[in-house]
């Protein structure tokens, strides 16, 4: 297991290394100069120049590229061209909102959507399955645009129950930041007040985001389970005279999670990367609306940063997806 | 028999969340089905919910993005500037909603014949928020640092050449050449503001004139401080007790300015009462939003002018008839009524109607497709000649986009095919930085700095700004002698008469197609009181109040 680990690991660097040389030529590649909208539209040649310098785009392409990795390999990743802010201090903002929210929208999905699934595969064709199957095809049909606004409709407007915008009340601080989740921060910090705030805040936002994914968990488990209720040990099981609990749980459902799990890795990576229009419709300050911004702006260094963070996460996810699969199926070991 | 039980309930639970869903969708169609019924009927509601005052002493403004800097020698953007315009001040300002100058650091001035010393006698006994006084010691440092600094809004300033201070209340400034726009350039919002020497001095690092600090912090001699800003969420100031101006009468003591990035949210939250103030409610719910009695929509006319930018030396482009046919092919009003729900005033010339020397005797280009076809006839090019032509578009920007498309039709009634790109802004501007890779034409806005027309014609038609804001490449030697003699002229009618003529020849050349100057529109609660509306400046809050 720990020489998988660790070629895992390798892979990892190469992985992001590649990335980061595929990303630095893309972004350089689109016609277009980010200094000289950063320099204010009066600014004549000499302005733009000298703001050019001062950010180190004066120089050819493979030189700052080295200079941009030696720079990684410091934890340094460069300063955004728009607010001439360390890419890596904006980061550090921005990282933890979205991935507080692909949590919640995660739990939110898992915690529906498997019940949900393993339900259906049990009563198949029943009305528990037919509504089950509408609920995941509005899940997968309806655009997270549309329901985003239409929970704020009623749970804002209507009901007047939760706020709508941000990830806290405007009259409140922040909780002080440990590890930039504000949820986790406010019980660390034994802040009741932030806490009850940041809960009510991540409500809508997640449930924008999770309802997708809840509707691929529940069709992906429906259809796994069933699957393995066909197989030879389940008549087994069931032959020896096992309580049909005990058949799905311990039976069906262990050997059935495998492809869910892999999906529940992807399906993390994908919320991270895809929270774009959720942050967009609530406000909330995250890595989706950082990248969007950093791309109209051709804001190289900030376009880099979030690529890469992204890349590692989405790697180190399937690397802890894959290694749980030994855990769940002790047919599985790595060499 | 309990396993059924629990399946039922489930179902149930289920059935609930659907209904739920549906539910959603019914309220939804009613908003937009039956439109005013509907919103009328949420009105009364509110007025019984909303009576009361929401934070009466904190006005809540909704932006749809956040401040890039706080340092007011870099910043650029009306975000940035509106947190900056309430805790930074400058010698001069605009009165009231008038272009009228008058003192606010400095309590009065004079300027030698020639225009180029300008002399400042400072306020006495005012104080920075972290307590160094300021003087005119405080002056040279800041605009020396600005000029430093040489970005954004350094420009305006680059006739400085020398700065002293005289003594402590007194500070001189000698320019290069006469500019007599130099007080209107003060007034502007953006650069000439005054921060505490001693931050720039204790912040310092590696010589870069505290600015890594001043992005995030701010010490100035406003109403406002800072007191936290929560990236991409929120920016709060709170009062400073011990401003100069005082604080007696209404007055707010605290400000948060929230990110609220959609529209849709943002006029929620309006309705709600939760923010006073949003600045992205789209033009086709205004209508209905102003039957709000909680909600007022206040209309003002502006100097931010829209153009169809031409390249001036590009192909059949370099001739005048070919671009004042397609200014006399173009539909002004239905682009007016229709893309601009009739929320902006036609130009007539280069210079926004309404700003001090604008010739009233200019004949705007009205639609006439009998005289357009007959000048692409002249310029050889009868039935549009296969003219084809390339127009870009800011990504993103959904009213010019309409603009082009309207454009688009109109040229080819005339003959003329257009090809219509939509690309980020920061390419554009890459493209736009040469006339050899600019595209043949592109719409644009502008909003002038100042209040003079100097920012406007000197910038967009004196062939000296080509490179930045003269992106129709005009050159026309006798407008840049003009334009030049007027900046520097301290005759006041005889400016007129130079920007005058200017006007004129500009008109004639045609080199971009004038539309209109675009309608400011401000949606805040009724509640607000004191709001006045100054076209160049942000709001300033210090003045308004909750009642």
């Amino acid at each position: 297991m720990g020489t998988y680990i660790a070629r895992r690991m390798a892979m990892l660097v190469l992985v992001l290394f590649g990335m980061s040389l595929l990303t630095f030529i893309i972004s350089h590649a689109i016609p277009g100069d980010p200094v000289r909208l950063a320099a204010g539209p009066h600014a004549g040649p000499e302005q733009i120049e000298s703001l050019r310098k001062q950010l180190g785009f004066d120089k050819p392409l493979p030189v700052q590229y080295m200079k941009y990795m030696s720079g990684l390999l410091r934890g340094d990743m460069g300063i955004s061209v728009e607010t001439r802010r360390p890419v890596r201090e904006e980061l550090m903002k921005y990282l933890p909102a979205t991935v507080e929210l692909s949590i919640f929208a995660l739990a939110i999905s898992v915690l529906l959507g498997l019940p949900l699934g393993v339900l259906s595969a049990v009563r198949r064709n029943s009305p528990i399955d037919h509504s089950g199957r509408m609920v995941c095809l509005l899940g997968a049909s309806t655009p997270i645009f549309w329901l985003g606004l239409l929970l704020q409709l009623l749970f804002y407007k209507n009901l007047g129950l939760l706020p709508i915008g941000g990830r806290i009340g405007m009259e409140l601080n922040p909780p002080t930041q440990i590890t930039g989740l504000y949820i986790l921060d406010s019980i660390l910090s034994l802040d009741w007040l932030a806490l009850k705030s940041s809960i009510l805040h991540i409500i809508l936002p997640a449930v924008t985001l999770g309802y997708g994914s809840m509707a691929v968990f529940t069709r992906m488990t429906r259809s796994s389970i069933l699957e393995i209720l066909n197989e030879d040990y389940i008549r087994t099981a069931r032959a020896k005279g096992l309580s049909e609990r005990i058949v799905i749980y311990k039976h069906a459902l262990r050997n059935a999670i495998l492809p869910v799990l892999t999906l529940i890795g992807l399906q993390f990576a994908s919320l991270l990367g895809g929270a774009v229009l959720t942050e967009t419709v609530f406000s909330w300050p995250g890595l989706g609306n950082y990248g969007v911004h950093a791309i109209m702006t051709l804001n190289f260094p900030a376009i880099m940063g979030v690529t890469l963070v992204i890349t590692t996460i989405f790697v180190a996810v399937n690397l802890v997806i894959d290694i749980s699969y030994a855990f769940v199926d002790p047919r599985i070991v790595y060499k | 028999m309990k396993k059924q039980k629990s399946l039922s309930v489930l179902l149930i639970i289920l059935l609930m969340c659907t209904l739920l869903v549906g539910g959603c969708a019914q309220s939804a169609n009613k908003v937009s089905e039956s439109g005013q019924t509907a919103n009328q009927s949420q009105q009364t509601q509110k007025e019984s919910k909303n009576t009361e005052i929401k934070n009466p002493d904190t006005m809540v403004i909704a932006y749809d993005d956040q401040p890039t800097t706080l340092d007011p020698h870099i910043a650029y953007d009306p975000e940035s500037l509106t947190a900056i315009s309430q805790v930074y001040e400058g010698l001069v300002t605009y009165k009231g909603s008038s272009s009228e100058v008058i003192p606010q650091l400095a309590e009065r001035w004079e300027v030698t014949d020639n225009g180029k010393v300008w002399t400042f006698y400072l306020r006495k006994g005012v104080k920075f928020t972290d307590g160094t006084p300021f003087n005119a010691e405080a002056v040279k440092i800041s605009f020396e640092r600005l000029l430093k600094i040489n970005q954004g809004p350094a420009w305006m300033f680059d006739m400085i050449k020398n700065i002293d201070a005289v003594d402590e209340n007194t500070v001189k400034f000698t320019l290069s050449y006469a500019f007599v726009p130099f007080l209107h350039a003060l007034a502007n919002p953006s650069g000439p503001l005054i921060i505490s020497p001693k931050a720039i001095k204790d912040h310092e690092k590696n010589g870069d004139l505290a600015q890594d600090w001043l992005r995030q912090n701010m010490v100035g001699t406003g109403p406002y401080k800072l007191e936290s800003w929560n990236m991409g969420q929120d920016f709060t100031l709170v009062k400073n007790p011990d401003y100069w101006g005082g604080w007696e009468g209404k007055h707010v003591s605290k400000i948060i300015q929230k990110v609220v990035q959609e529209s849709s949210s943002q006029r929620l939250m309006l309705e709600s009462g939760d923010v006073d103030f949003a600045n992205a409610i789209p033009r086709d719910v205004i209508d209905q939003l102003s039957k709000n009695p909680d909600i007022t929509v206040q209309k003002n006319k502006t100097v931010n002018l829209l153009n169809i930018f031409f390249n001036n030396q590009r192909g059949a482009l370099k001739d005048k008839r070919v671009r004042q046919a397609m200014a006399y092919g173009f539909s002004y009003d239905d682009c007016i009524n229709g893309v601009f729900n009739g929320m902006g005033t036609k130009m007539q010339g280069p210079l926004p109607v309404g700003m001090w020397s604008h010739d009233d005797s200019i004949k705007p280009y009205e639609k006439d497709v009998e005289k357009a076809k007959k000048l692409l006839e002249e310029a050889g090019y009868p039935g549009g000649g296969g003219l084809k032509f390339t127009m870009m578009v800011e990504t993103g920007a959904e009213d010019y986009k309409k603009v082009a498309e309207l454009f688009q039709s109109d040229m080819k009634n005339l003959g003329i095919d257009i090809d219509i790109q939509v690309l980020a802004w920061a390419t554009m501007k890459d493209l736009l930085s040469s006339p050899k890779t600019a595209p043949d034409m592109f719409i644009s806005g502008f909003y002038p700095d100042y209040m003079d027309p100097d920012d406007v014609l000197y910038a967009m038609y004196n062939s000296k700004t080509i490179g930045s804001i003269n992106q129709s490449f005009y050159i026309n030697k006798e407008v840049d002698k003009l334009l030049d003699e007027a900046r520097q002229s301290t005759d006041s009618s005889h400016r007129e008469e130079l920007y005058k003529k200017a006007q004129q020849i500009i008109n004639e050349d045609c080199p971009d197609i004038f539309i209109l100057t675009r309608d400011n529109i401000t949606t805040m609660r009724s509640w607000v009181k004191g709001f006045e509306y100054h076209p160049l400046l942000v709001n300033r809050y210090y003045f308004m109040y909750k009642e």
